[in-house]
């Protein structure tokens, strides 16, 4: 059965099934997906993937994002942090950006936990996500500085006043402004408040035609890090959405990601 | 089908304009491409459901936030009884806190609505009975995850199973018939555990399956249920 030519004779990873601990001890479940053929090896340069959603939750099986990654040589790490869905009400809570402190903190424990078990190299950890995922990877360069070397962001939502503001014209909007609702959590948990805190350089990927979070985010974000003197590069697709549905803008994101990372994590 | 009407805006000088609004259902001749109108559109219509055999009996509305022209968190769904044209209430769905029911399939030869509803703070699989009574029953409940959806297939998309995410993905399948093709498949061909039934030919005797792993993206092949004809082998397809 040769079903994709392409993939012949390339080894592809095995995803394992793991769980670790939050800094409140509760048990996160998540996916390890280790490079071929180096399932035993130490210190790797890893990746920190938090998936978006964020009421959503990832699953085992075929992730090419997840495989990409591996393939380059990364250990990468897949957490359903608390704010995800399909474990119940406990574990969904708020939702990601209410209860953003609690999921933020669970990411981050999975990059301390991969380094713990010696999987990981402390010193070559990097985060990268995808509409919440990309807020993760962002909040996350914001509230611990310093534990990531590299941070990637894809259809980011950066402010959380601006996706709310993003909806005030459709019929949604009120539903949209009470799931992330009112509070000092709005400013406190907007990486774009805290552009000055982001250390880590900053590779930003957006399509200018996204409904769901508009490509302003990632405008914003970008030169709010250029203007505290950081380094970030955003890369505009033209005509594409949120999902970036095109094998040739996939390819060239999945490029330069490969390259940014090895830039930032691999000579030290 | 679902049909959206939308009015029209702009014509003046003309009294001659179709004013429809919202989602209704049509019936369309696949030979002819002939469409006839099974729902007249309903302008707080969210979507319809059959029962796999050509009757709508299921109905979604979006309630509004008074005259703010927003929508609320609420869906209500209404029901016909079998043969009757008059809806029924069915019950409400939150989409932020997920309370309340949550239609996913009507089965026709049980006349029931297979519907997601909390248990213990986890959605659970529930039976609704369609006869008017709203006897409702446990189908499945999961102790560390939420149900996410049923499995169907065969002619009329009947309902053979519930499906979850635990570690891994699982389906418990109520068709006793599937549970044993999803052992055997699982048996032969051992590195791609995670097995679907995307469709059935109409006498069910040729399977669409899609199989694939972590390492393996999703195949898919034909497959006859039965021992294989000559000229009805199993052939891979591209995904």
């Amino acid at each position: 059965m040769l079903a994709r030519p392409e993939l012949e004779n390339v080894a592809l990873s095995q995803v394992r099934s793991i769980s670790y601990p939050a800094a409140d001890r509760s048990l996160i479940p998540g996916y390890l997906t280790l490079p071929p053929g180096r399932e035993d090896a130490r210190g790797l340069p890893a990746v920190i993937l938090p998936r978006g959603g964020p009421s959503a939750r990832d699953e085992w099986g075929f992730d090419w994002l997840a495989q990409y990654l591996a393939h380059q040589g990364y250990a990468v790490l897949q957490a359903n942090y608390r704010g995800s869905a399909g474990y119940g009400d406990n574990w969904l809570r708020q939702n990601g950006f209410q209860g953003w402190r609690t999921s933020i903190g669970d990411i981050t424990a999975g990059a301390r936990w991969l380094a713990q078990q010696g999987i990981a190299d402390p010193n070559r950890l990097a985060i990268l996500g995808w509409s919440y995922g990309g807020y993760a990877a962002l909040q996350a360069g914001a509230t611990e500085p310093g534990l990531f070397k590299a941070i990637v962001a894809i259809a980011p939502v950066t402010d959380l006043q601006q996706a709310k503001d993003d909806f005030a014209d459709y019929t949604n909007a009120s539903n949209v402004a009470e799931f992330i609702g009112s509070g000092p959590h709005v400013v406190e948990g907007s990486p774009l408040r805290h552009a000055d805190a982001i250390v880590a350089p900053v590779l930003l990927f957006h399509g200018d035609h996204d409904l769901n979070v508009r490509v302003i985010h990632s405008q914003r974000m970008d030169a709010a890090l250029r203007a505290a003197g950081h380094q970030s590069e955003l890369t505009v697709f033209p005509g594409l959405e949120h999902d970036l549905a095109d094998s040739t803008a996939r390819a060239q994101m999945l490029g330069r990601i490969g390259a940014f990372l090895d830039a930032n994590l691999r000579r030290q | 089908m679902s049909r959206s009407y939308v009015p029209e805006a702009g014509r003046t000088g003309t009294r001659i304009s179709h004013t429809s609004d919202g989602i209704g259902v049509d019936r369309i001749d696949v030979r002819t491409l002939r469409a006839t109108r099974v729902e007249a559109p309903n302008p707080n219509a969210s979507f319809y459901m059959s029962d796999g055999r050509g009757v709508v009996r299921i109905m979604a509305t979006r309630a509004m936030r008074g005259a703010t022209g927003q929508l609320s968190a609420t869906v209500d769904f209404k029901y016909r009884a079998d043969g009757s044209e008059r809806w029924q209430t069915l019950g409400s769905w939150n989409t932020q806190t997920s309370a309340g029911l949550y239609p996913l399939a009507v089965d026709h030869d049980l006349d029931a609505v297979y519907v997601l509803q909390k248990l213990n703070g986890r959605l659970a699989l529930y039976r609704i009975k369609l006869d008017g009574s709203m006897a409702s029953e446990l189908v499945y409940a999961n102790e560390h995850v939420d149900v996410d959806d049923v499995v169907r297939s065969s002619r009329g998309l009947r309902v053979i199973g519930v499906t979850f995410a635990e570690a891994e993905r699982r389906t418990v399948y109520f068709d006793q018939d599937y549970a044993a093709l999803a052992r055997n498949l699982a048996h032969a061909i051992p590195n791609l555990p995670l097995i679907d039934f995307g469709s059935a030919s109409a006498d069910g005797n040729r399977i669409l399956v899609h199989a694939g792993s972590d390492s393996d993206p999703p195949l898919l092949c034909l497959r006859p249920r039965h021992p294989p004809s000559e000229r009805d082998h199993a052939r891979p397809a591209r995904a």
